[in-house]
Formats: structure tokens, sequence, C-alpha cells
């Protein structure tokens, strides 16, 4: 995984902030802070390559800054853009949900900032927060249901 | 003792414990849902649900087949997949508070277990760590059907 520099999540993308993503709206500020020092960060160039259909995926991501594209196929005659994901959104969760390999490849579209949460990184905010670090689970349901929703109907549309 | 654990093995109950949206849920937990759930059977051709429609229920099969079904009954009337015994669906509705995104239709004869909202949020009571799990089922479940319908719109080009 290439990356241009560390950026902390604090600094670039306070608790306020975190709680206008998608992965952890609802939430209280006092627990995506103590989430926020977990998290990594990484600032991207346009055109890196995030994750990598096919490749172990032991993390998902949250878009801080910028925007990515999520590409079936990638560098075959088959290659496929399926969606974008913007600021505020988040993707790779589907490897860590069902424990099996990247779905897609996910570039970037511009420059970026992206910080990957592991499953570890929740431990101990579990523990202590049981009722909260379910709202992050309802969220990725909530997600997944919704893209499910979309190519359903992009299918849809090309089926008749 | 296997005839005595028997008798107390209800159909639902028997079902649930092989339904992966209940996968890691205590038998306990799993007897308090089952007690919760209706059972209904339908007819082949039965719509069970249509699209557009408020959902407030999650539907677990038990013997049958279903299909999901978009446009039903139009010109663009596409299956977008065939769900089996032990599937589940209804969830979407669930997660995202949205109208039906589907029409489900019976193809076959089919026994079918219902919670309603009510029941699910009920169960979180007296379950919380077990909601978690069937949340975190479901969103597995959500995520392979994904996988399914993003490949199949690559096929289609």
């Amino acid at each position: 995984m290439a990356e241009t520099g560390q950026v902390d999540a604090q600094l670039a993308m306070g608790p306020l902030a975190l709680d206008q993503t998608e992965l952890f709206a609802g939430m209280r500020p006092e627990v995506l802070q103590k989430i926020a020092e977990r998290m990594a960060g990484g600032a991207y160039v346009e055109g890196i390559l995030v994750a990598k259909e096919g490749t172990p995926g032991d993390c998902l991501f949250v878009v801080g800054q910028g925007s990515v594209e999520i590409i079936k196929g990638l560098g075959t005659p088959e290659e496929k853009r399926l969606s974008t994901v913007g600021a505020g959104g988040f993707f790779g969760e589907m490897s860590l949900i069902e424990n099996r390999e990247r779905s897609a490849s996910v570039r970037t579209l511009e420059p970026s900032i992206i910080y990957a949460l592991k499953p570890e990184d929740l431990q101990g905010v579990a523990r202590e927060e049981p009722h909260q670090c379910r709202m992050i689970l309802v969220n990725i349901a909530r997600a997944l249901s919704r893209r499910l929703r979309e190519m359903d109907e992009v299918f849809a549309a090309r089926s008749y | 003792m296997a005839e005595q654990g028997q008798q107390w093995l209800t159909p639902e109950v028997a079902v649930f414990m092989g339904v992966p949206l209940f996968e890691g849920i205590s038998e306990d937990a799993i007897r308090a849902l089952a007690l919760a759930a209706e059972e209904d059977v339908y007819p082949a051709g039965q719509v069970i649900f249509r699209e557009g429609e408020h959902g407030d229920r999650l539907c677990v099969i038990g013997d049958g087949e279903v299909e999901v079904v978009k446009g039903l009954g139009t010109e663009r009337e596409v299956v977008l997949a065939k769900l089996g015994s032990r599937d589940f669906f209804g969830e979407m509705s669930l997660v995202e508070g949205r109208p039906r995104s589907a029409s489900i239709r019976a193809s076959r004869a089919s026994v079918v277990y219902t919670l309603t909202n009510h029941a699910i949020g009920r169960f979180s009571r007296f379950w919380p760590e077990f909601h978690s799990t069937i949340i975190f089922n479901i969103a597995a479940g959500l995520s392979r059907r994904l996988r399914e319908i993003d490949r199949a719109v690559v096929q289609k080009g």
C-alpha cells in the first residue's frame, strides 16, 4: 500500500467530524475520541491503489478527505467501476464481515486522506461501550443494504 | 435423553438452530425468538411482500423457496435472486427503515417464520449481545448478496 504520508486522525478529522461519517453516525463524541486515537491515517495522491481485489482484507477504511473508486477486474478487459466513495463514506467492510478476500480494488480519484480501522482497534471500546459499538454494525448493515439496493436496480435496468 | 430433547424441539426451534441468521446465538435465545415468531404457509405463486410497501418484519424460510422480484407484474419484471430453506429476507427495510426494495413471491409452497420489528426490539432488551450477533449476521448476508450482484452486473457489461 503506497502512502505519501502519515496523518494524525485527531488533527485532520476530530471527533465532531467523525460523527459526520457514515460509519460512526449517531455515536457519542467521547467514544469517537477513543476510536480516533487508534485509527491510522494516510495521505494518498491521485491514482493510488488502496485495496486490491483478491487480497486478504484485515481492515476497513474511512474516507476523511477526497474520494475513491471501487473497481472490479482492474487491469483486465472486463474492468468496471462499480461505484465511488466520497468524504465521510467508508469501504473495505465486506472482507471484514465475511472474512474473505477483497471483492474489488479501490483507487484514489484525487488527493485523499484515508483512515484504516481494524477490528482490534475497537476491542477496548466494545467492552466499555457495547451499545455504541453496535451502532457501527448497524451503520455497516445500513450501508450494505443501500448499496445492494442500488446494484439490484442497476442489474434490473440491464436485464430486460 | 435424545427423545426427551426432541420433545422440546418445536419446528420453529429446529429451523432457527440451523439458520445462518441466528448463528452464534445461544439455544435459550433461539427458543425466545422461536416463541416470538409467527408461522405462515404460502402456496406457490403467492406474493409475500410487495415492492414499495412499508416493511416491518423479518422472515426466515422454513421449508420452501421464494423469488426476489423487481417490477413484479410489469413488462420489466426481473428475478434478482432465489432463496431457499433457512435463508432470510426482509432485512433491508429493517436496517434502512425504507419501503420494500423488491417483491417476494413463493415459487413453491413455503413455510415462512416472521419476526416483527417489535418482537426484535423486545429481544434486544433481553439479549443485547445476541441482538448484535443478528445484526452482524444480517450484514454478512447482505455482503454476500452484494458480492454476487456486483459480479452479475460486471458480467452483463
